[in-house]
């Protein structure tokens, strides 16, 4: 269970790093 | 991780009681409010995961909880909540009508430390006023001089509608007046009672109007005049857009935080109705992680219809409530699909 989450979680926050770092803040988000 | 930080945000509807009964509210009436322990318990939830993720994979994160309602200031709790998020390292904003903010409790939002105070404001008074009720323009611009005299950063936000979308040039003007600084506008999601309001909504060929009109604000040096809509930052966008499999930028909702509402239930977006757990009984970092309504927002594989080809795709995807809102007066429940009312599509 606890293996489950974090292969999910490694996707997860290693393809939000290489798109992070690839932005220069192009954009704000919106949430409100 | 070095360069750009995880940008995290929690919405935080503390209740959806009202003192007003704006024509246009998304909300839909939920009656069950966390108390102060369970929205405590709350926030311990998320901290745990948020800790997990700086150090388990080494992310530099930038979290906030943004507080809203209804109208937040109706908890009495509010100032508690607020030191609680605090003394737990996290920063906080607020988002309130403003009605309610007179000098001394502008004193008291001032002693929070919030990051800023979002007031809404929909239009010069007669416009406020048909939408929101009767002297709560008056009501909402005292409650901004209050916080601009307390010195709290204070900006505006104005839900665009064809009712207002003529009105830009005056509220800049009055922003500059009132010393707030920013303004910024957002467009009309017709859920909840602002269904009454759908066919005032805008097309995207005044979408992409609306938008132009607003750059020759650009350089304005007494207010930013801005807007949180994805599609807003299009025109201005001249540099190569990378063509990332994950989102960059853009919507939000599920990427770069969720909402939670004031019965703890765990949503994208305020205006998608769309639950994926309840923080009381739930794992924030599960829900985070596996929910697969979350996960859809994050692939390019799963739009469809164009946004998913589109250059844009990875510092937009358009607003995916009004996606849904749009898809649900059909009768069909698909958030994945084009913004209706965007003009920038592109293919990649």
């Amino acid at each position: 269970m606890r293996e489950e989450l974090q292969k999910k979680e490694a996707l997860l926050f290693r393809s939000l790093k290489e798109a992070l770092e690839k932005s220069k803040a192009l954009t704000r988000s919106c949430l409100a | 991780m070095k360069g750009t930080p995880y940008d995290f945000f929690i919405q935080f509807h503390l209740t959806e009681r009202c003192n007003l009964k704006c024509r246009h509210c998304y909300q839909s009436g939920r009656v069950l409010e966390m108390n102060y322990r369970e929205i405590c318990r709350a926030i311990d939830n998320i901290k745990e995961a948020v800790q997990s993720w700086v150090t388990e994979y080494d992310m530099e994160m930038s979290p906030s909880f943004h507080f809203t309602g209804g109208e937040p200031l109706l908890r009495n709790e509010l100032f508690l909540i607020l030191d609680y998020v605090r003394g737990n390292g996290f920063s906080s904003a607020l988002m309130s009508n403003g009605t309610l903010i007179d000098g001394d409790t502008a004193r008291k939002i001032k002693e929070t430390g919030v990051s800023d105070v979002q007031i809404s404001l929909d239009g010069l008074e007669d416009t406020h006023d048909s939408l929101r009720g009767k002297g709560s323009s008056r009501r909402t611009l005292e409650g901004i001089r209050n916080l601009v005299a307390q010195g709290v950063d204070t900006n505006i936000n104005l839900t665009v509608s064809r009712v207002n979308m003529e009105q830009v040039d005056e509220l800049v003007h009055l922003a500059e007046e009132l010393g707030v600084s920013a303004i910024a506008f957002s467009r009309l999601v017709p859920i909840g009672r602002g269904k009454g309001l759908s066919v005032q909504a805008l097309t995207a060929e005044e979408v992409a109007d609306f938008y132009n009109g607003l750059r020759k604000h650009k350089s304005n040096d007494r207010v930013t005049v801005t807007s949180r809509d994805p599609l807003a930052a299009i025109p201005d966008m001249e540099e190569e857009i990378p063509q990332t499999e994950m989102p960059i930028g853009g919507c939000a909702a599920g990427v770069f935080g969720v909402t939670i509402t004031c019965d703890g239930t765990v949503m994208p977006c305020r205006r998608m109705d769309l639950p994926v757990g309840n923080i009381q009984k739930d794992s924030f970092r599960e829900l985070w992680a596996e929910s697969p309504v979350l996960w859809s927002l994050r692939k390019r594989e799963k739009y469809h219809s164009g946004c998913n080809s589109c250059r844009y795709w990875s510092v937009c995807r358009g607003c995916r409530a009004i996606a849904l809102a749009y898809a649900r007066a059909i009768g069909e429940d698909d958030y994945l699909g084009p913004d209706p009312q965007c003009p920038y599509y592109q293919s990649a």
